[in-house]
């Protein structure tokens, strides 16, 4: 598995391997073409960010209400609700509904809540594994990998290594096209006609969603393959699992949401399906997670975190997501918006780190079809852990020493004129490796400010 | 249930402020000719566009007993997105549009709407008032889970046919 080892290791080997940036950067980029040119067909993008944004505040600051009426309506309707306070819970609840049905052939549906409770490790430790129908997340679950990315599961795989893999696995026989073009539609067809028989008929279901709807108790869904439907219809009983954080008010919400997701996720106006489930399948188990959710919305600025949509265009867009891929970052959720929700939810000390991954530059802001500041909430957490003394001793020592240099201009002065001789020695002598290694060593300018000033005066202040 | 509304409350309370409800979505705008625009929508999702004089002229050019085409019918059209919009009565009765390779919507121009927020406020109705399974069809299935290349069908049908029935 790619995401054993610490912070740091997994982040070197990202880097490090021969295939997995060159994937990275071509997937994204092929995302992020396609969905600026749907959004530019949106002259009304900005006021629909803004929109969505306005009911996402306004459901978690009534999340309460929301969810009561949720539940009522689902169940007027028909549906189990069921609430997981934490992943273990969640895994619980499914494995032992799956257990009272007899049910052993389990489909699953693409679900990141899924992903998030670990249940399909549950499922395999009770014997029998659940099975991904999503073409990203078949190839995942093959490689005994999670999803690298929440939208396109398996972008940091190249053709020819699916095409090895589903060779190795039996999923293909027969030799593979040569024309690089046709590669990708023999795997995906090879791959639909491999699962066909399995996805027509079984004994449980499982899905996420993209949306709840609170007036209605509607369980909403978008995807592009007919492997949701599939798992919806093929199986008597359907269990999803959605994080409470999914709620909206009202059906005609979805108006606001679904043209953000689509063309922020994909690059499509709509995708090929997108069901409304209200109550209406044979049985219907609706488990809401909670799993740090509540606890989230305490703080308001934490609050704004879980506008969040899982669109995944943030991860497209970040110079860090684009170099080390999904991961590295070590929890389900990746990316500027992963480094905030890791914190947030699970909250393990690596976790706290992962704030730092980052180069602030805000892309993941301006992107953001529900308008979070993510960037300035990563700034935030950085700050936070570092009240929280979380950052290690060396970091801490150099700020304490930049601090008592800054506040000393006589000593700073003196630390100055040793750094500019030092720098370029210790370039030279290779102490700067980790840096250099990838980059210019930078030079010192010649003559400081204060050096101009007193030799030269203030001749610059006449200059336009 | 009790106890995760009370933990909601008490932690809303830290947070204070209330933000007022938002304004429910804009209409969209109305297209000249909704009929052209669904089309070329439809088009560009990968669909297919027919016309027939009659519903019986529809029938008889796509029996359904080939195992190869589900016949069904649409409730709405999109014309934003060349979106069919279906609701069914049961899960079984859906994957008509969804098992055979090939799906067939018969439609008429009567039901076309001009984008999502009329049709969700035509669902709206619906799904208030009990059950209700709805599909939304946007050309035929795809994937694009390798290297983003975009390949037809995935695992639903690989060709989506709108028959609109003209009388």
């Amino acid at each position: 598995m790619n995401r054993g080892g610490g912070l740091t290791d997994r982040i070197r080997r990202a880097i490090k391997d021969p295939v997995l940036p060159g994937n990275v950067l071509r997937a994204t980029n092929t995302s992020l073409k396609k969905r600026d040119e749907t959004v530019a067909e949106r002259p009304d993008w900005e006021d629909l960010r803004e929109r969505a944004a306005k009911v996402k505040d306004h459901v978690l600051a009534n999340l309460d209400r929301y969810l009561a009426e949720f539940v009522e309506n689902a169940r007027l309707r028909g549906a189990h609700v069921h609430f997981a306070k934490d992943a273990a819970a969640a895994r619980r609840i499914i494995t032992e509904l799956a257990r009272r049905k007899g049910a052993t052939r389990i489909l699953k549906a693409k679900s990141m809540a899924t992903e998030e409770v670990e249940l399909n490790q549950a499922f395999t430790a009770r014997g029998f594994t659940p099975l991904e129908t999503d073409l990203g997340e078949f190839i995942v679950q093959l490689r005994d990998e999670p999803p690298s990315h929440i939208t396109a599961p398996a972008l940091h795989c190249s053709a020819e290594q699916i095409r090895d893999l589903f060779a190795r696995e039996g999923v293909t026989d027969g030799r593979a096209p040569t024309d690089r073009r046709e590669l990708a539609t023999w795997l995906s067809l090879s791959a639909r006609a491999h699962l066909r028989d399995r996805l027509l008929e079984a004994d449980l279901g499982i899905t996420g969603a993209n949306f709840l709807v609170a007036e209605t108790g509607t369980v909403a869904l978008i995807e592009n393959e007919g492997n949701i439907r599939l798992t919806v219809t093929s199986t008597p009983v359907t269990v999803s699992l959605v994080g409470i954080d999914k709620l909206l008010p009202k059906l005609t919400d979805l108006a606001t949401m679904l043209p953000l997701l689509t063309r922020s996720a994909t690059g499509q106006r709509m995708t090929s399906y997108f069901q409304l489930i209200s109550g209406a399948l044979d049985e219907h188990h609706i488990v809401l997670l909670d799993n740090g959710r509540i606890d989230a919305l305490r703080d308001p600025e934490n609050r704004e975190i879980l506008r969040c949509i899982r669109c995944g265009a943030c991860m497209n867009v970040c110079p860090v997501y684009r170099t080390v891929g999904g991961h590295a970052y070590g929890w389900t959720y990746p990316g500027p918006i992963g480094s905030l929700l890791s914190p947030l939810w699970r909250g393990r000390g690596e976790d706290h780190q992962l704030p730092f991954l980052s180069s602030l530059c805000g892309a993941c802001t301006d992107i953001c079809p529900v308008k979070i500041p993510i960037h300035e909430h990563l700034l935030r957490m950085r700050r936070e852990a570092v009240s929280a003394g979380r950052r290690g001793i060396p970091e801490r020592l150099a700020f304490r020493i930049f601090r008592y240099v800054m506040q000393r201009p006589g000593l700073y002065r003196r630390a100055a004129r040793i750094t500019k001789r030092l720098l370029p020695a210790a370039a030279r002598a290779g102490l700067l490796r980790r840096w250099t290694d990838t980059r210019a060593a930078p030079q010192p300018a010649p003559r400081s400010f204060k050096e101009m000033w007193r030799e030269d005066g203030p001749r610059f202040s006449k200059d336009p | 249930m009790d106890r995760v509304f009370q933990r909601i409350r008490e932690n809303l309370a830290v947070a204070g402020t209330k933000s007022p409800p938002p304004p429910p979505p804009p209409p969209s705008p109305v297209p000249e000719d909704p009929v052209a625009t669904f089309r070329f929508r439809l088009e560009q999702a990968g669909g297919r566009w027919l016309e027939f004089a009659t519903e019986a002229a529809a029938r008889a050019a796509f029996p359904d007993d080939d195992g190869e085409t589900g016949v069904d019918r649409a409730d709405l059209l999109i014309a934003d997105t060349g979106t069919v919009v279906r609701t069914y009565a049961t899960r079984e009765e859906s994957r008509v549009s969804l098992v055979p390779p090939r799906t067939v919507f018969l439609a008429t121009a009567a039901t076309i709407v001009a984008g999502l927020p009329e049709a969700l406020w035509r669902l709206a109705e619906l799904h208030r008032a009990g059950p209700a399974y709805t599909v939304f069809v946007t050309g035929p299935s795809r994937t694009a889970d390798v290297e983003k290349q975009l390949v037809i069908p995935a695992h639903g049908p690989r060709e989506v046919i709108v028959a609109l029935v003209l009388e």
